[in-house]
């Protein structure tokens, strides 16, 4: 068998658990709340009522409860609509060297975010919203990645939307907060919608049954 | 004849045969799939990919697990260590027959 052929076999194994659209809606929905977060934070900054301290808790328990909770939900979807149009498959573990390489390379990655963050921030300080637009171009990048490895055009979409909301909300000059909350209230729709038409798509396949193999 | 072509006549003919090789790269992939799964990635027949599957089993390449989700029959395929190995072994004498030929 020629190479490009495997690579094809292999790259359809990655597509698996992202063609359905199901893991980008519960994603987006994330993202959402995450916004209104956010906004809320932005509005409430001055209310003596609300500590800051309060809302940093709330804030760490919607994500973490938030993801504990999509990925509950999207098992139950994926049984319950992916796997009888598309099958299962068990992914392979990362072996002990991948995890280490991962956790290397994340470690390297939050350091040059946070020198690229404070480079920004001593070099423009009347700027705001910074945060908010290195956060859209790694998201970017990210998805255009995976996009071209994975051949799903609606990730090189979903990037091109990503790069122009961070652009927009860096030039209205928002702040912060208000523009961090625009970028991921938006972004997190644009993922629902995209992952809604996937998932649209992806019901019309035809469903499966195995008799007695 | 050189000695990397000759050694493409010793391939391992069970993983060589064409429906074969696809679900035994499929497998090498992942960690486990079902039936259900390496019907739509191959495209073959029920019977056709149930027969196939039968002789991997056979030669000992792949572990066949039945069981059931609500009611309803699911057949989990995974590749044995000594399906990993054979097909690692295969590819490695397939790429340097190639390698051979073109240089």
């Amino acid at each position: 068998m020629d190479l490009p052929e495997m690579n094809e076999i292999a790259r359809r194994t990655g597509r698996y658990s992202l063609e359905d659209g199901i893991n980008e809606m519960l994603f987006g929905f994330m993202l959402v709340l995450v916004g209104l977060s956010c906004f809320a934070e932005a509005v409430l900054k001055h209310a003596p009522v609300i500590g800051m301290d309060s809302w940093k808790v709330g804030f760490l328990a919607l994500v973490l409860c938030g993801s504990f909770l999509c990925r509950r939900l999207g098992r139950k979807l994926k049984s319950r609509f992916v796997e009888p149009r598309a099958g299962l498959i068990v992914l392979r573990k990362p072996t002990r060297g991948a995890k280490l390489m991962g956790l290397v390379f994340g470690v390297f990655f939050l350091f040059v975010l946070g020198f690229v963050l404070t480079v920004a921030r001593h070099h423009y300080p009347a700027a705001s919203g910074w945060y908010t637009l290195v956060i859209s171009v790694m998201i970017s990048g990210f998805l255009l990645i995976g996009g071209i490895q994975l051949r799903l055009r609606r990730f090189g979409a979903l990037a091109v939307f990503s790069l122009a909301l961070g652009i927009a909300s860096f030039s209205l000059r928002l702040g912060d907060n208000l523009s961090g909350a625009a970028y991921f209230f938006f972004f997190g729709l644009a993922l629902i919608a995209g992952g809604g038409l996937a998932l649209r798509s992806f019901l019309r396949r035809p469903i499966l049954t195995e008799n007695e193999p | 004849m050189k000695q990397e072509i000759r050694a493409l006549v010793d391939v391992d003919r069970l993983i060589h045969e064409p429906a074969r090789l696809v679900i035994v790269t499929t497998l090498y992939f992942v960690e486990a799939a079902d039936f259900l799964y390496l019907l739509r990635e191959t495209g073959m027949t029920k019977g056709n990919l149930s027969s196939h599957l039968a002789k991997l089993e056979a030669g000992g390449y792949v572990e066949i697990n039945k069981t059931y989700r609500e009611k309803i029959p699911r057949t989990i395929c995974r590749l044995s260590s000594a399906g990993r190995t054979a097909f690692q072994q295969y590819r490695a004498r397939l790429k340097k027959a190639v390698t051979s030929m073109e240089g």
